[in-house]
């Protein structure tokens, strides 16, 4: 029970507390802020009918190619108490910009470990699974693991740890995102070039020590000398095997960046978020037909499902408004 | 509180229930006790600000939870805009003095989910539901994140 207790333990101070308290709101004018909305609501009206570009396109252009990157948690939820379809939530909170850094944007000379994690949706999930794969074994890449899952609503899920060459990261993620739809996307860079300097040097350091100590095991005449120059020189190939490995460890993470994938199957992909007012209205019908389907589909589904329920029901009313009907038609006579 | 709350009475009930639940979620995701304390208190007058209706309790708690984690990221990637050298990490395995700091060391999800099953006692539905991603997702963050801290700490016995 170590992390409840470490929990349990750790509490916001009681200077914070104070801090906290003392942020309570000065009397607001309403007034003021009624005209305020009404401002605001006649400005939003007005741009999202000049922005009126969308018409003269076909349709709603997804551009695949393009992140979603760190997208903010949307503070409007209602997740938690309304049953629907939850996706378009995470798509009408994008609003940062892409925070990738491409090879392009990193220092010449450094030794950098670069990771990514992908969140994506599809709607055919084995062949995006297959074509995925696929893309990794063309850039000479390899699959670290995989774990898929298929749960009681058939939804299935995979997570999917792969490692491209780092120089071919970016055409990786940009593969998967022509792929599937990307929902989410973060990528992390470190830089090791100290670290890697320093094992660098400290190899070195130990292979010239072991080379002089060999020098002087041949030069060696006593019992003693000899014992105590064979035990510093299994010191010193322990060590150098011990930096060797680091080495190997860094240059294995710095040549292959670790991607790691989290695929959704999904009936209907979150949309991407339109920037015209008529976009958005498109967007919304669209939803809204979508929903009504959904609702129809369950409903349909309910009664079906409790047809037995109904039959006992109508028997039941039946045997009563019988037994009524003939009573009264005894009282008749 | 049982009905729709906002503004003022939802700071006041937020402030007597649920501070060190801010405050906890802030220390997960924030790399010092300084910046989850600054950013408690910016949750707490986002919530002041806010014209939100709550439906009850859990509800308003969810809020604070989502708000805690966008302001955390958002910190976050302002100073990493800063710079690009992160702190230096050894490829060996890293040691950790308590379980805080290995959860901590964990990505973001995972720890977030592993804290929000693991102390606060929600199901993976409910997380999903919080962190805007499916039961699936959740249940694989809980279950890399035991394998991790099984691989660091040797093991994780908060089962609930």
């Amino acid at each position: 029970m170590r992390y409840k207790e470490e929990m349990d333990a750790l509490q916001a101070s009681d200077s914070l507390k104070k801090s906290i308290a003392s942020l309570q709101a000065p009397k607001k004018h309403y007034g003021k802020r009624i005209a305020a909305l009404a401002a605001a609501i006649v400005i939003v009206l007005f741009a999202g009918v000049v922005s009126i570009p969308a018409l003269t396109k076909s349709g709603a252009s997804y551009d695949k190619n393009s992140s979603i990157d760190e997208m903010a948690l949307s503070e409007d939820f209602d997740g938690l108490y309304d049953y629907t379809n939850e996706s378009k939530e995470i798509a009408a909170g994008a609003t940062s910009q892409s925070q990738n850094f491409t090879a392009a944007d990193l220092p010449a000379g450094r030794k950098l470990i670069r990771n990514a994690e992908l969140r994506v949706e599809t709607k055919t999930f084995d062949s995006f699974y297959d074509a995925v794969l696929k893309q990794v074994s063309a850039l000479s890449g390899y699959i670290q693991s995989t774990e898929v899952s298929d749960y009681a609503d058939n939804a299935r899920y995979a997570s999917v740890v792969v490692r491209v060459p780092a120089d071919k990261l970016d055409t990786f993620l940009q593969s998967v995102s022509a792929l599937g739809t990307v929902t989410w996307q973060s990528t992390d860079v470190k830089d090791v070039t100290d670290e890697y300097v320093d094992v660098e040097s400290r190899i070195a350091a130990l292979e010239t020590e072991q080379t002089t100590l060999l020098e002087l095991l041949k030069k060696a005449d006593s019992l003693t000398d000899v014992l105590e120059i064979q035990g510093r020189l299994t010191e010193v190939r322990s060590t150098l095997e011990t930096y060797k490995a680091q080495k190997k460890a860094l240059d294995s993470q710095i040549d292959y960046s670790a991607v790691t994938l989290e695929i959704q199957e999904v009936e209907r992909v979150t949309p991407v978020e339109q920037s015209s007012f008529f976009g958005q209205v498109r967007q919304n019908l669209s939803d809204n037909l979508y929903a009504i389907g959904q609702s129809l589909r369950g409903a349909a589904l309910w009664f079906l499902s409790s047809l037995p329920y109904i039959a006992l029901w109508l028997v039941g009313i039946g045997a009563v408004v019988l037994v009524v009907v003939l009573v009264r038609r005894r009282r008749r006579r | 509180m049982t009905v729709l709350s906002k503004g003022k009475d939802a700071f006041s009930h937020a402030f007597e229930n649920y501070t060190d639940t801010v405050y906890r979620v802030a220390v997960h995701n924030c790399t010092s006790r300084t910046d989850a304390e600054d950013l408690t208190q910016e949750v707490f007058l986002k919530l002041l600000q806010s014209h939100k209706l709550f439906r009850n309790e859990e509800h308003l708690k969810a809020w604070l939870i989502r708000v805690t984690i966008n302001l955390c990221r958002n910190h976050a990637r302002d100073r990493k805009r800063e710079t690009l050298a992160a702190e230096i990490e050894t490829p060996q395995t890293p040691q950790y003095s308590t379980v805080l700091d290995a959860v901590k060391a964990l990505p973001e999800n995972q720890r977030n989910a592993i804290y929000l099953h693991y102390y606060e006692g929600y199901t993976a539905e409910e997380i999903g539901k919080i962190l805007d991603a499916k039961q699936n997702t959740v249940l694989s963050w809980l279950r890399r994140g035991r394998d991790t801290l099984h691989d660091t700490i040797g093991g994780f016995d908060d089962e609930i």
